[in-house]
């Protein structure tokens, strides 16, 4: 595993702050609210994740992409599977989440990148 | 210390919100609202085509004329963006992949109907109009098709 991989397979929840509010303030994570509870219990209504900007993801990453009909929405979802074209996105709290059971895989090009920690 | 810093962060200036929610938990969908929608854009697309403005320099006979069409005018848009919300929702969050199997036209029909309710938002044209009302008469029988019910399509005027 490179260490970019290593990178995107962190946590959530990782376990260095320090060095993750560092990346953001220095502009290499975004910061984003969740917005929601369909990422219950990892993440809940309110809780605010710093976001490593990338173009890839793999299967178990929590990932922030652009809705593939609202461009203006961002969803906040956990990578379920991932191919060339896209990636088919999940809640991890099924009763309310809208994903790639409704809105089938998601291209790439709509990902902004891999949650790295929560505030 | 640096919990309590960032907690205050985020309560005074919040990031921008990433979805994690469904936008229909209740699951709870139909082409009606879009239909009326729509039908209010045609009916207005109507009134506007027939509104004679006034023959003389009157000016109170020009202020109504005026004070009609621009309320015309802002209900047309009004209801035709209303129907374009409805039908991208129905779209985007009931129909799923395994419903293009039996509906091989759906995205092109919802496209379509999506970029006319644009057309009769931006136009006075009565063929897009009408031509709006057959695309959501056909999202009407894909949707109830795709429930197992037979449920007739029907207009309120």
């Amino acid at each position: 595993m490179t260490k970019a991989e290593a990178e995107i397979h962190r946590p959530p929840l990782s376990r260095a702050p320090v060095g993750e509010l560092i990346r953001w303030a220095v502009g290499r994570r975004k910061r984003f609210r969740v917005d929601g509870r369909s990422m219950r219990p990892d993440l809940d209504d309110g809780d605010h994740v710093l976001v490593r900007m990338s173009n890839r993801a793999i299967a178990g990453n929590i990932v922030v992409c652009r809705h593939p009909f609202k461009t203006d929405v961002y969803l906040i979802k956990r990578v379920e599977g991932v191919n060339a074209e896209g990636m088919m996105l999940r809640g991890d709290n099924r009763a309310e989440s809208t994903d790639s059971s409704q809105l089938g895989r998601i291209p790439w090009v709509h990902l902004v990148g891999c949650v790295t920690f929560k505030i | 210390m640096l919990t309590k810093a960032l907690n205050i962060l985020n309560q005074t200036l919040p990031g921008p919100a990433a979805q994690a929610h469904c936008d229909g938990p209740c699951g709870v969908y139909d082409p009606a609202s879009a239909r009326i929608a729509a039908e209010a854009g045609l009916s207005m697309t109507k009134k506007i085509l027939a509104l004679e403005p006034p023959a003389n320099t009157d000016g109170a006979a020009w202020a109504a004329y005026l004070n009609t069409m621009s309320r015309y005018v802002a209900i047309k848009e009004e209801e035709t963006h209303t129907a374009k919300r409805e039908l991208l929702v129905l779209w985007t969050d009931y129909f799923k992949p395994h419903h293009l199997e039996a509906y091989p036209n759906l995205h092109d029909t919802f496209w379509k109907a999506t970029k006319l309710c644009s057309a009769v938002k931006v136009e006075v044209s009565l063929t897009h109009a009408q031509e709006l009302m057959t695309a959501i008469e056909e999202i009407h029988n894909m949707f109830w098709a795709s429930k197992g019910r037979d449920v007739p399509y029907y207009t309120a005027s």
